[in-house]
């Protein structure tokens, strides 16, 4: 699993952390698109469970995140989740609830007072790999 | 017949319905799949009774949830929800 990586840019990096923020103590959710292993593009979905200690995503959404996806050329790489009070690992049940094969399931922690923590992961046979996750520097910002 | 399954065009045979469909695309663990069909949401009742028609779309989604509590999730009236309430911590 070493030889994945992620990329988001610094929008996608950006938009994540503050609908985290928005939605702490609860967890916030969505889904993550580009081309190859660049994250581009990001949606916030609905947690429909509002809990701060798991997540659900609403259907209708996932597939209306999907058709605009297609319709901009991109593909689904990745689902997000915040945990705003613990570590950006992937529980057990995160794990046995990674059905879509293929995703990077990525993780931002808002835990401690610290700068928050992010972490990525694939999943094969109901056990987590963690891989690099690159966070792009924001384009055009003075040196 | 040819109907559209996630966006790729695909041959099938008729009369098939949504959970004949599934199996016969070898989908694991169907009970966690939400299905649209045609643009609208199949409710998981209708799945065995529900046919594919020619020329229909279909689109296969895992369910896409997670969290700190363990338990059966079960989809009903559109959303994802964790059977008996609170689940298990893990």
């Amino acid at each position: 699993m070493k030889e994945k990586t992620l990329s988001l840019t610094s929008g996608v990096f950006q938009e994540m952390l503050e609908a985290a923020r928005l939605a702490a103590p609860l967890e916030a959710c969505g889904l993550l698109a580009g081309s190859g292993a660049r994250a581009t593009k990001f949606y916030a979905l609905t947690n429909a469970d509002a809990s701060a200690e798991h997540f659900s995503m609403l259907p209708a959404e996932q597939f209306a995140a999907l058709k605009e996806m297609r319709l901009a050329g991109l593909k689904l790489l990745g689902l997000w989740h915040s945990h705003p009070a613990s570590s950006a690992r992937m529980s057990l049940e995160d794990i046995r609830l990674a059905y879509t094969p293929d995703l990077v399931y990525v993780i931002i922690s808002l835990a401690g007072s610290g700068a928050p923590r992010i972490g990525a992961f694939l999943v094969r046979e109901e056990i987590a790999y963690e891989i690099p996750v690159i966070v792009e520097a924001k384009e055009n910002q003075p040196l | 017949m040819k109907i559209r399954i996630n966006d790729l065009e695909t041959e099938i045979a008729e009369g098939l319905t949504i959970s004949a469909l599934l199996a016969e695309r070898k989908v694991k663990m169907p009970e966690m799949v939400s299905v649209q069909l045609n643009g609208a949401i199949v409710e998981r009742e209708a799945f065995p009774t529900t046919r594919v028609g020619e020329n229909d779309t279909v689109e296969f989604m895992y369910f896409m949830g997670g969290g700190m509590r363990g338990g059966r999730w079960e989809v009903e009236g559109g959303r994802w929800t964790l059977a008996g309430g609170k689940g298990e911590r893990v």
